[in-house]
């Protein structure tokens, strides 16, 4: 089985459920988690931002091949958790209204 | 009050009032027939941007339940916008029902029974029209709305005889943003959210940063109050008639991982508008380099610690403008207990992967941000109408809620 991510990133693959493609099914995950479960996701993929990025700058942002857009929605997965880690300490906005409510304007087929 | 010359508002504009105001009419059914008539059938509303209707024949619809009815707005090959309901002129059927799409060969053609309009409304088929009894092509074109473009904004009137132009509704408005890029810069997100509560209840949420202290103290609290300025007192407040306008001071954010990471690789998006919001290399065109090249109503006290203008165009459309984006809010009536609201944002958008991260994660602390905005309107409406209280209270630095509402009782008792 060919790996999910790209050379030097296999350590992230257990997390690669939160490799997802949208904002809808990346917050849904978000407040359907548990907080250990954001929290390890979370620790694994801090310290290796500044590395994927770096990796994921050479490629042209809205075409990537498959596996380094795995990694760049585990890229945006993380920025979807960093509220409820650092914020909230908690998966959802503390007493916000529902986001499951929220329709995400931008990812709506016209 | 005034940080400078420690005036109240209510001093600088005693029209706007500081008694009690009274919500109990305000938030009657009965009140809401008013407005339907005398706000949303009189004043101009904005129903859609010119950056989605670049060629001849591109359309896009805005369905008003508030005025019973849907407008089809649609670029001519005269290279105008041009407005119509969208109601087909055979049996009423709304004529376009996609959001957006193109008129194929200039021409669109109802679902129903196949008569055809071109981009200027007129009637230019109708199958089997030796059936009908004298009908007259010329006389059943699509029924026209005033319309009128501001910047990138579509206006509609549903007035039969609207009481200003467009250029008049916005005077004042117009020339104080004479400049700002608004069609240069790209739609970017959008949240839309049905809440079971009065449309005036929604728009105050975005009117006064007196919330953003508690309400936001854990997201943006930070950005937006000080210990010597906890309430979010405006730089500047003006009056436009029925409109208004109010600059906002800010602060430097503190430091959070992923916030530090996300401004290493693209600080143009970041919340706080105090970061280097000039200095950043940008584009030109979207961007000032310094204060005195804005616009004038574009942080019009030219302060060093503001973050962005709030122009809230009566009845329902806000703009909240910084350097280098800007934000949309509008709220669409659904009935006196029900509103669609829909929060915009225009921006530059990423062009690496880094960017592509920064933008997300300011995408997502302002969508956390609004989700908090949001979460006090179901529960006051739950309990707003129980007779128990018939007044809001309201400060001098909520100015906007009060003058929004002396527009809404003006236009209602006109």
């Amino acid at each position: 089985m060919s790996n999910l991510l790209p050379d030097h990133f296999e350590d992230l693959e257990p997390f690669v459920d939160w490799a997802l493609p949208t904002e809808r099914e990346r917050n849904n995950k978000r407040i359907a988690s548990t907080m250990p479960a954001i929290k390890a996701f979370y620790d694994a993929m801090l310290p290796r931002a500044r590395a994927i990025i770096a990796y994921l700058d050479s490629f042209p942002v809205n075409e990537m091949p498959v596996r380094e857009t795995r990694l760049m929605n585990l890229l945006l997965s993380l920025a979807e958790v960093a509220n409820a880690v650092e914020i909230f300490k908690q998966p959802a906005v503390i007493d916000g209204y529902d986001s499951r409510r929220t329709v995400m304007v931008h990812e709506e087929d016209e | 009050m005034t940080a400078t010359s420690g005036k109240r508002w209510s001093d600088i504009y005693p029209e706007v009032g500081t008694e009690p105001l009274a919500i109990d009419r305000l938030m009657s059914p009965d009140f809401y027939e008013f407005e339907r008539e005398k706000i949303f059938r009189t004043c101009w509303l904005c129903v859609g941007e010119i950056i989605d209707l670049p060629e001849p024949g591109d359309f896009l619809i805005k369905d008003l339940p508030v005025c019973s009815t849907s407008i089809l707005a649609v670029r001519g090959y005269d290279g105008a916008v041009h407005a119509f309901h969208n109601m087909c002129s055979h049996r009423g059927n709304k004529l376009a029902w996609e959001r957006r799409g193109k008129c194929v060969g200039g021409t669109l053609t109802c679902k129903f029974h196949g008569w055809c309009y071109d981009t200027a409304g007129r009637l230019i088929a109708v199958p089997g029209q030796e059936k009908f009894f004298n009908l007259s092509l010329e006389d059943n074109g699509l029924t026209p709305v005033a319309t009128e473009v501001w910047q990138n904004f579509i206006f509609i009137n549903l007035s039969p005889r609207p009481r200003w132009t467009l250029r008049e509704y916005l005077s004042g408005v117009a020339e104080d943003l004479d400049g700002f890029p608004f069609t240069r810069l790209p739609f970017a997100f959008a949240y839309r959210v049905d809440l079971k509560c009065n449309w005036k209840i929604a728009v105050d949420a975005q009117n006064e940063g007196y919330h953003a202290a508690f309400l936001h103290k854990r997201t943006i609290g930070d950005i937006f109050s000080s210990a010597q300025d906890p309430y979010v007192d405006p730089l500047d407040i003006k009056i436009y008639g029925l409109h208004q306008r109010a600059s906002l001071p800010g602060y430097p954010p503190n430091s959070k991982p992923v916030r530090e990471i996300a401004n290493e690789f693209g600080k143009r998006w970041s919340m706080s508008r105090t970061d280097d919001k000039l200095g950043e290399a940008e584009p030109e065109d979207v961007r000032f380099a310094n204060y005195e090249s804005m616009p004038p109503g574009l942080n019009p006290t030219r302060a060093a610690n503001w973050t962005f203008d709030i122009y809230m165009i009566f009845p329902n459309f806000w703009l909240g403008l910084s350097n280098g984006a800007y934000n949309t809010h509008q709220w669409w009536p659904m009935g006196y207990d029900r509103t669609i609201q829909e929060v915009r944002m225009h921006q530059l958008l990423p062009r690496t992967a880094g960017e592509r991260f920064s933008w997300e994660y300011n995408k997502t602390i302002n969508r956390d941000v609004w989700l908090e905005d949001f979460s006090t309107l179901e529960k006051t409406w739950e309990v707003l109408r129980s007779g128990a209280k018939h007044h809001f209270n309201l400060q001098d630095g909520e100015f906007m809620v009060r003058n929004f509402y002396r527009a809404v009782n003006e236009m209602a008792d006109f």
